[in-house]
């Protein structure tokens, strides 16, 4: 079996990620792509004089606001391919936890709970952090597979000791051994209060 | 006669635009979210085309499929999705869909589609008539 730092489970979240992030993608320009048709639709109506203008309004606002949507979804792609550039680096806490939620966005629709991020703190530890990404997207996964329809899963970060704390709803229970050796790979452990409620805590800055 | 569509995708902008280009070529459509909301409106209306998603929320679009096929084996279904695996496909063909579509379609095929759903649908219900007119005439042993 392989464990949670060997490569071939590093390349499975990687693929993960990506297939998640394209499908969205796919999402957003198939939305595109059937309000540039239907303008087209309403200029043949328009020829025919049986168009108002604000559905014309209409259809060009949801393709700025896929193209916004869209923008989003590629710009945290981007970012967190280029969390392999550096074996090790400073990594603020706030823009992975940031990062890390924004990427499991698709995972948390799919278990029909949605995700809230409060990483007001800035706080860097030196890491890999394409690791510290992996790892919170791992406690984010696992809080959102307990959480089902019963709730939402928080995301804090915390300046200290520096750390990243996911919580499902009262009454679950996250589930995050196979996660622990990927944590201490990071300098980091996991420690839970509640079985809803799990942090992963770094030994320091 | 019209054709009568229902749309099934998680997504509302993409429903919203999709329903009206539909109705603007003539066709009734009705559009949902889920796979629940959408048992509930065949349980109540006719469909030639349903146009479903593979990738839904709280469901997985091949059980949804088996799901429709069971209580409307006539229903043309066809998987219109994002999702682009060759072995769903395969799957999803197996279990009597109609056809897999990759987003984003040409609305003219997917008009394409509807029209020929329609026609597919009038023969299977003609057939399963004919069927029982003929099961009913020797079971009277005329």
């Amino acid at each position: 079996m392989d464990t949670v730092n060997s490569e071939r489970e590093r390349l499975r979240f990687f693929g993960r990620i990506t297939a998640a992030a394209t499908h969205d993608l796919k999402n957003v320009l198939a939305i595109v792509n059937e309000n540039a048709g239907l303008l087209e639709d309403l200029c043949a109506l328009a020829e025919r004089g049986q168009l108002t203008p604000d559905r014309l309004t209409h259809a060009s606002g949801r393709i700025r606001e896929q193209v916004k949507r869209g923008d989003g979804i590629m710009r945290r792609l981007n970012d967190f391919a280029h969390s392999t550039d550096h074996d090790a680096s400073q990594v603020d806490l706030g823009e992975a936890a940031l990062l890390a939620s924004g990427l499991c966005n698709r995972v948390a629709k799919l278990h029909e709970t949605s995700i809230k991020v409060e990483a007001e703190t800035s706080t860097s530890v030196t890491a890999s952090r394409f690791e510290v990404i992996r790892l919170v997207c791992g406690l984010i996964e696992a809080a959102v597979k307990a959480t089902g329809t019963s709730g939402g899963v928080s995301v804090t970060t915390q300046a200290e000791p520096p750390s990243v704390t996911v919580a499902a709803p009262e009454g679950t229970s996250v589930e995050t051994g196979p996660l622990a050796p990927l944590a201490e790979s990071v300098g980091a452990e996991i420690v839970s209060s509640d079985p809803h409620h799990v942090a992963v805590r770094f030994s320091g800055a | 006669m019209s054709e009568k569509v229902l749309l099934i995708d998680d997504e509302p902008e993409f429903l919203e635009t999709m329903s009206e280009r539909l109705r603007l070529r003539g066709m009734e459509v009705e559009a949902c979210t889920s796979i629940s909301d959408a048992l509930d409106i065949m349980a109540d209306k006719q469909f030639d085309a349903i146009f479903l998603d593979l990738q839904m929320p709280g469901t997985n679009g091949i059980d949804s499929l088996k799901m429709i096929k069971k209580l409307h084996p006539s229903l043309q279904v066809i998987l219109l999705t994002g999702h682009a695996s060759v072995e769903k496909g395969i799957e999803a063909m197996k279990l009597g869909a109609m056809d897999f579509i990759e987003k984003p379609a040409d609305i003219d095929v997917l008009s394409e589609k509807v029209r020929k759903a329609q026609a597919k649908k009038m023969l299977l219900v003609e057939e399963a008539t004919e069927e029982r007119i003929h099961d009913i005439l020797h079971g009277r042993a005329w």
